[in-house]
């Protein structure tokens, strides 16, 4: 390099060596420690004991050798263990087809309502109807919206389900709501940021040719982000699966339920032919949604 | 041809962002069926100027007057019925890339329809509101392309959609921000010659604003040349001279 041309001059001052990422770092560093010593966590329970060895090995081998009929004596008449398989399922899926629709009703509305891109032109301005009301009603309305989409995703569908069990009992819209409730409040909160992201130049011509703001909302906006919409609608059905099969282990009859059943009786056999089963579920759902997902996204 | 072209006026329109100036007090009259283009480098101002006649971007003082009415007095509704008289050509088009080239081309018209009527256009087109859209892409030379995706078409007939969008409207003014910036020399040509033709058949009022000052010297009949948010000159093209069009677009300091 050409040195000799001119003098650079004294180096800036260099950062010390505590920055704010590294203090930061350090900080969280030693809660974690911290947390660990409080709970009593050591190496050593990570260790099973010898009976817990052995239940382990023995759960584990089961894996290689999925049951295809029972291991145990059933009454004459009882469907045979693949039919048995495939109807949990089926009851696994439509549990989570009917959460997911519900929590797509519910949250869709409640998502657009929830988005800074509805609101703000909507803040009532000079010469609209009622603007005076509007602008003091809308931002409460807004901050309420929020904090109930909050509200809803904050308890996880295991804790809806609780609650829902001891208040409606144990039926199927009990464990639809367990569902729908959380979803629809993931949906309503990932919708609004998605909305809120979306490109705003088709909505701004429509605007810009006498559109009002409603008509720019909905046929400039939300047509901008309907595709990435429908994107994480294809995969939130996946966790809507999963979900589902965790709630049978409150009595509702998906995969759950009988994988709790045969693993308390110690048919190991038999619960690796309904986690293997949910596993070949969740990749084929997964092949399909990745499927569905490039066809809607925008080139 | 429109029931009666636009006359546009600024007085003394002057926007400031953020405390910093980026038009200063601009005032200029566009007659009905007048072609003007605002000229300038980049950051001169000239989508701001052009953005203040459809009120999409507003004075910060001084007025703007469309038809004679000036636009920050106007009702919503009033303003609404005024834009609907006003076709608008943004840089970035704002299609919406996901939806059909006749779906984007009846959004035009959104404008003068309620609730009902728009998702029912928007969702199922009629076959006379898809033979009139058929007809402008005719004009356009993209006919065949009413049913495919936006995103599936070329930078060009992108422009095309939104000049075909904007038309459908039935406009009696045409406003177009930098119109050929996404376009090689010679489709920037026929685009230019496109759009004063249009103008010229269906006696709209047109303004443009041109970063291209060579095809605008060329083929526009008057200049409004903008730099730093001033006005440097506003005369019939002709008139300008060479130097005028170096000196706006000179570096500020030359001095390397």
């Amino acid at each position: 390099m050409a040195s000799h041309s001119h003098n650079p001059g004294p180096l800036p001052a260099r950062p010390g060596p505590f920055g704010a990422r590294r203090t930061w770092l350090l900080a969280i560093a030693l809660a974690a420690l911290w947390a660990a010593h409080g709970l009593g966590v050591t190496l050593s329970g990570l260790v099973p004991s010898g009976s817990g060895l052995n239940i382990l090995g023995e759960f584990l081998g089961a894996s290689l050798s999925p049951a295809w009929d029972y291991e145990v004596v059933v009454p004459e008449g009882t469907v045979a263990l693949p039919w048995k398989v495939l109807d949990a399922l089926r009851r696994t899926l439509i549990f989570a087809a009917s959460g997911l629709s519900l929590a797509l009703l519910l949250g869709f509305p409640l998502g657009i309502v929830a988005s800074t891109a509805w609101w703000k032109n909507h803040k009532g301005a000079r010469g609209e109807r009622f603007h005076l009301l509007k602008r003091w009603l809308n931002p409460t309305l807004f901050v309420g919206i929020r904090t109930g989409i909050a509200l809803l995703r904050s308890i996880h569908e295991v804790l809806w389900a609780v609650l829902l069990l001891a208040a409606l009992g144990l039926n199927s819209f009990s464990a639809v709501c367990a569902i729908a409730l959380p979803f629809a409040g993931t949906f309503a909160k990932v919708f609004s940021d998605i909305l809120d992201e979306a490109p705003r130049d088709s909505a701004d011509v429509l605007r810009a040719s006498g559109a009002t703001e409603a008509q720019a909302f909905l046929f400039g906006l939300l047509p901008r982000a309907l595709p990435d919409m429908a994107a994480y609608a294809f995969y939130r059905f996946e966790c809507a699966v999963r979900s589902s099969a965790v709630l049978g282990f409150f009595g509702y009859p998906t995969l759950g339920y009988f994988i709790k059943l045969a693993f308390d009786n110690k048919r190991y056999h038999e619960v690796w032919s309904y986690l293997w089963s949910l596993i070949v579920l969740v990749f084929v759902l997964e092949a399909i949604s990745g499927a569905l997902r490039r066809r809607v996204v925008v080139r | 041809m429109s029931p009666r072209a636009l006359s546009f006026e600024l007085r003394a329109a002057e926007i400031v962002f953020d405390g910093q100036r980026g038009l200063g007090g601009l005032s200029l009259e566009i007659h009905p069926g007048e072609t003007v283009a605002f000229v300038g480098p980049s950051g001169a101002g000239k989508t701001s100027a052009l953005r203040l006649l459809n009120g999409m971007q507003s004075a910060t003082s001084g007025q703007v007057l469309v038809d004679g009415q000036e636009l920050a007095h106007l009702a919503p509704k009033e303003r609404r019925a005024l834009r609907q008289t006003i076709g608008y050509v943004p840089q970035g088009f704002g299609l919406v890339p996901n939806m059909r080239v006749a779906q984007n081309v009846l959004a035009g018209r959104l404008g003068g329809m309620g609730f009902w009527q728009s998702m029912r256009a928007t969702l199922r087109p009629k076959k006379d509101e898809l033979e009139e859209i058929h007809s402008l892409l005719l004009r356009l030379g993209i006919e065949e392309k009413l049913f495919q995706r936006v995103d599936s078409l070329s930078g060009g007939e992108q422009q095309r959609v939104a000049i075909a969008r904007a038309l459908y409207q039935e406009p009696s003014a045409l406003l177009a921000d930098e119109p050929l910036s996404a376009l090689d020399p010679s489709r920037a040509r026929e685009t230019l010659e496109l759009l004063s033709g249009l103008a010229q058949e269906r006696g709209l009022t047109l303004v443009l604003s041109l970063h291209d000052i060579r095809l605008a010297r060329e083929l526009l009949p008057r200049l409004v040349g903008l730099r730093d948010g001033e006005k440097q000159f506003d005369s019939p093209t002709g008139e300008i001279s060479d130097e005028a069009i170096r000196a706006l677009y000179e570096l500020e300091s030359a001095g390397f």
